[in-house]
């Protein structure tokens, strides 16, 4: 990676694309004439404008580190993005699911999926006692989250005999 | 007086005690494991007081604030690890007292301390609360947009070195908060023909995602949930003369920290370090502070909870937030259609007692869990992150879902989860971004219909006086950090 590249110059790149994007975003609000007030599209663009100003003192200024080589390329979120993704991905499984398989088996399904991936087995190794204990564990959690917010909160979740 | 009576038997009530019991209690679990904090127990709590009555929802809300505050201290003393930010500075002193086997008398120290700087506040906020809003109360749309642009401009006190980056994360919040219909023409802004944006974000999710999704990506990608411990609790009471020996330091932390949560964006890590250093520096032994010295626990955790008090403060007076907990728990008035600010005083006075009652019996409720439950939260760390963690990420993804029963709600859970994440990788803070989210509806609605008012005129936010004085602290706040940086620049040349 270049040197000048660091994370400040990159997100004030992005910031300054989306800042345009926002504010060709904003001229496209259909204005009303409103009584010496302001119109719909006047915070959108001060907003707008105001971001364009802001990424480019961000990009001076991550230039100007970068060059004088103060930068500090310490990650304050350590690398573990491949669980993170790999857990993102559930997530959003578990999002598109949500509805078609209901709460219940939904949750159930991501929970022993996610508990059997993060927790390590005291014996070291999976085995299927190991992934048993993950499904009763993920299956009483499930049990407990639908008892409190279905029945006790009275919130309607969706679940899949009420669909068939 | 009735007021009070009334508002009494509702907090005692068989439908709201259990839930203020329960808050309580879950405060204190999510302070208490750390990565989860009080914010993140209040942002997903939030969406299910909406089956409950105002008043109920709202004083569970505060028990949960109060709990998670005090709930910090737990692991500071047990693992060296802060439950919460404010609780940093407990470990200092909280850690070595457990090392040389006096784990329990730490929590005891921290309980007994939490609870006088939470009472302390209490009653500084049913004393000044109803005074400022007599004051509020005459404030028109320029004194609004001028408290707006005031706390507006405290992103550049809460964004510490990053005052840029802070700026743009308020920026963005802004920005979101422009989505979906106009609050004055009903035009639509960047809507882009999808029609269930045209009410814009739901708050709460927003929210939820946030506070809670992030800090479980977080937590995921720093390996938290390789976490565990083992920990034991032995006698929790220190003796009464020792408890004495420390009562000037709880009281002046106490006050410190409530004066400090009344700042909106200071919050409790300045208030810890305020009094933890105050107490150090008039301190006959200064030197004692570090290696186990009650002193030292005692200001800090009097400190934290004080901040609860008067956090709350300028919530109900004036509807901005004292941290970023009250600017989450605005969600909750949002939920049942309550604006907070001065004419919650006159229109709900119910629920504003209800608030201070419910605030001092949470406290007292704070302080038996702590004294009586403590072994057992201790016990909350040996549950598997591996396992607690996707069980809170199912949580926060329910209280999108329930607030409207919408999907779509349930993947702005996701996506706001993930933009926190991104931004916490790249440094940028996430409380600007809540402060403009909160405040720019109220910015904008309010700077336009003052402008209705004036016929157009700027003048007219200058010619009131108390939108004067607001529209100055907040150019003040703005300037103060450039003036700063060019101070120490001057004298590092010098």
């Amino acid at each position: 990676m270049k040197k000048w590249l660091t994370k400040d110059v990159c997100s004030a790149i992005f910031l300054l694309l989306f800042s345009v994007w926002w504010l060709w975003g904003a001229s496209a609000i259909k204005v009303q004439s409103f009584d010496n007030g302001l119109a719909a599209d006047y915070m959108p663009k001060l907003l707008g404008w105001l971001l364009v100003v802001l990424s480019v003192v961000q990009l001076v200024l991550g230039l100007l580190k970068a060059l004088k080589g103060e930068v500090r390329e310490s990650d304050p979120v350590p690398k573990n993005h491949l669980v993170m993704l790999g857990l993102l991905a559930a997530l959003v499984a578990y999002c598109f699911a949500f509805k078609p398989l209901g709460f219940i088996v939904c949750t159930t399904l991501f929970l022993f999926g996610t508990t059997s991936w993060l927790n390590d087995p005291k014996a070291g190794k999976k085995d299927v006692i190991f992934f048993v204990k993950q499904l009763v564990i993920s299956m009483v959690i499930t049990a407990m989250l639908y008892l409190i917010f279905a029945v006790g909160f009275k919130i309607s979740l969706p679940t899949l005999w009420l669909q068939m | 007086m009735d007021m009070f009576v009334n508002a009494l038997m509702q907090v005692f009530s068989l439908s709201s005690l259990p839930l203020l019991i329960g808050g309580v209690g879950l405060g204190i679990i999510f302070g208490a494991i750390p990565g989860l904090t009080a914010t993140m127990a209040v942002a997903l709590l939030v969406p299910f007081t909406y089956v409950m009555q105002p008043a109920q929802g709202i004083v569970a809300l505060v028990g949960v604030y109060v709990g998670g505050v005090y709930g910090g201290s737990i692991s500071a003393c047990l693992v060296n690890i802060p439950g919460t930010p404010a609780s940093m500075l407990t470990t200092i002193d909280g850690y070595p007292m457990g090392q040389r086997g006096e784990a329990g008398k730490a929590i005891g120290y921290a309980t007994v301390s939490s609870f006088v700087g939470g009472i302390m506040s209490g009653v500084i906020l049913i004393i000044f609360a109803g005074q400022v809003a007599k004051v509020a109360y005459q404030f028109g749309p320029a004194e609004y947009f001028g408290i707006a642009f005031f706390g507006l401009t405290l992103i550049c006190a809460v964004s510490g070195e990053n005052l840029i980056k802070g700026l743009i994360a308020a920026v963005v919040g802004l920005m979101i908060e422009c989505v979906g219909m106009d609050p004055v023409t009903s035009v639509t802004r960047y809507v882009f023909g999808y029609t269930p944006l045209l009410s814009g974000f739901e708050f709460i999710p927003v929210m939820i995602g946030l506070f809670g999704m992030r800090e479980f990506f977080l937590q995921i990608s720093t390996g938290r949930y390789r976490f565990q411990v083992e920990q034991r609790v032995g006698k929790i009471l220190p003796t009464i003369g020792e408890l004495l020996k420390q009562k000037w330091v709880m009281l002046r932390s106490g006050l410190i920290g409530t004066l400090i949560g009344i700042l909106p964006g200071a919050g409790g890590p300045i208030a810890s370090f305020l009094s933890y250093e105050l107490s150090r520096s008039t301190s006959s032994h200064p030197e004692t502070f570090g290696t186990g010295e009650p002193a030292g626990l005692c200001s800090s955790e009097a400190a934290n909870n004080g901040v609860t008090g008067g956090a709350i403060i300028p919530m109900l007076t004036l509807g901005i937030p004292g941290d970023a907990v009250t600017a989450v728990m605005l969600g909750a008035f949002m939920v049942h259609n309550i604006n907070p600010g001065p004419n919650l005083f006159t229109s709900s006075p119910d629920l504003i007692y209800a608030i201070y009652v419910g605030f001092i019996v949470a406290n007292v409720l704070m302080l038996l869990y702590g004294l009586l439950g403590a072994k057992l939260f201790a016990k909350i760390l040996n549950v598997p992150m591996g396992t607690l963690l996707p069980g809170v990420a199912v949580l926060t993804l329910i209280g999108g879902y329930a607030i409207r029963n919408s999907l779509l709600d349930l993947r702005v859970v996701v996506i706001f989860g993930v933009l926190g994440y991104i931004m916490a990788c790249f440094d940028f803070p996430i409380v600007p971004m809540v402060l403009g989210l909160v405040l720019g509806s109220l910015c904008e609605s309010n700077l336009r219909s003052a402008l209705t008012i004036s016929k157009g005129s700027w003048l007219y936010f200058v010619e009131r006086p108390i939108s004067l004085v607001f529209v100055v602290l907040g150019l003040v706040m703005l300037v103060s950090p450039i003036l700063r940086q060019v101070m120490k620049s001057r004298t590092k040349e010098k």
